[in-house]
């Protein structure tokens, strides 16, 4: 969190270029499976803390444009420096800018074999399993566990999914209702309120799911009753 | 056909606009490149989206790319992704300065809203994995392949290196092909 970068211990930016590279050339899938495989190889470095990269990894969804190079942008500036960061973002831009000058030929050539769509269909039944892996650790991480959090996260992706609202204001929206939130009075919560937490959670997806109640209600009121929740005393433990 | 400046200045525009990455973008550019300034046909543009989606990288990478190419040759090619990837830089850099340097009041707010972002992340997230997920839970061929891939998931080296894993699928999907379980999409 400090801005010392001078201070940390650091990579060379050859490494980061290599690695950033590395991962731009041969991740299918598109942007949110790239920013978390960035994150886990940045972490994996073991110079940066874990709260760190998921700062990284929210600051890189949250600006417009493509959401791999403000990742290694953040990723070289985080692991090396200035000169890091610029080679993390030639790395990001070099192999799709490389393939597609000497691919398109011969792709624009095949596009309507088989082959090509078998290919493209077997890398998505992989990428569920590894951008679910990426989703589920962010979501463990940051949203487990309070019961806020998890409204809010639910509350978000119904509102893109179900309501059609634009990403961004969905992530305006949520920030600052957390921010807000986040101005309350907290209460420290024990083990069962948790558990009762998550229970309350997936009924309320499932009724978003299931019986078909207004997406626009469910996070009106899923975000009114996270408020209302964390205000009240929890059986006398402040 | 357009002044580089043209290219240059399109392609930042439709960087900056475009938001949630990759597909979201499309549906713009189709109006930027066709509606609004008939640069090329739609099938040409479905060309380039598919080609796009099939090479690494980000999608409106790829795109300016290949679009830079057709307008201007290879300059065009340089100009328009220089210009894809100065735009988010733009706003990234000084996010990323004011993360690290704000102190007293403004870092306490800065603190909240890290946090607050948290659990919308996590959202965007899942909306990212629904939009990949549903294809494949549509497409009965694909839970075989879709069930290996979790399987091979518990392999520590797997996990190391995801991207071996979407590639070994993607043969994997080839191979399925070939044997004739699996019709192309």
């Amino acid at each position: 969190m400090d801005g010392q970068f001078e201070a940390r211990k650091s990579i060379s930016p050859f490494r980061v270029f290599t690695m950033i590279f590395r991962i731009s050339a041969f991740t299918l899938g598109g942007g949110a499976v790239l920013i978390g495989i960035i994150k886990d190889e940045v972490l994996r470095t073991g110079l940066v803390s874990e709260e760190e990269a998921n700062d990284m990894l929210s600051l890189s969804m949250a600006a417009p444009g493509a959401m791999g190079i403000s990742m290694s942008y953040e990723a070289g500036l985080a692991l090396a420096g200035i000169p890091g960061a610029i080679a993390g973002v030639f790395g990001m831009a070099l192999p799709p800018f490389l393939a597609i000058l000497v691919l398109s030929g011969w792709l624009l050539a095949h596009m309507g074999s088989g082959y090509i769509g078998a290919f493209f269909s077997g890398a998505s039944a992989g990428l569920i399993v590894v951008l679910g892996a990426i989703v589920w650790k962010m979501v463990k991480k940051s949203v487990i566990g309070c019961f806020r959090d998890t409204i809010l996260c639910v509350d978000v992706t119904a509102a893109i999914l179900f309501c059609k609202v634009s990403p961004v204001w969905a992530l305006i929206g949520g920030t600052v209702i957390g921010v807000a939130l986040s101005c309350l009075p907290t209460v420290k919560k024990n083990v069962r309120d948790q558990a009762l937490d998550a229970i309350l959670c997936v009924a309320i997806t499932a009724a978003i799911l299931s019986f078909n109640i207004s997406p626009g209600w469910a996070l009106l009121c899923g975000t009114v009753v996270g408020m209302v929740l964390s205000c009240l005393p929890e059986g006398g433990k402040r | 056909m357009m002044s580089l400046f043209t290219l240059a200045w399109t392609f930042a525009k439709v960087s900056i606009l475009t938001y949630g990455g990759g597909l979201a973008s499309l549906p713009f550019l189709y109006q930027v490149f066709i509606t609004e300034n008939h640069w090329m046909t739609p099938q040409v543009f479905n060309e380039t989206v598919a080609l796009a989606q099939m090479t690494p990288g980000p999608i409106i990478l790829n795109a300016a790319t290949m679009l830079g190419y057709r307008f201007a040759g290879f300059v065009g090619s340089l100009v328009a992704t220089t210009a894809v990837i100065a735009a988010p830089l733009l706003v990234v850099i000084p996010l990323v300065w004011i993360f690290h340097n704000a102190s007293g009041r403004a870092k306490v707010w800065v603190d909240r809203i890290r946090i607050a972002m948290r659990p919308v992340v996590a959202g965007l997230l899942a909306v990212a994995l629904w939009t990949v997920a549903l294809p494949v839970f549509r497409n009965k061929q694909l839970w075989p392949l879709a069930a290996v891939s979790a399987g091979l998931w518990f392999v520590p080296f797997m996990r190391k290196y995801p991207q071996l894993l979407l590639i070994l699928m993607a043969l994997l999907g080839v191979v399925a092909y070939s044997f004739g379980v699996l019709s192309a999409a």
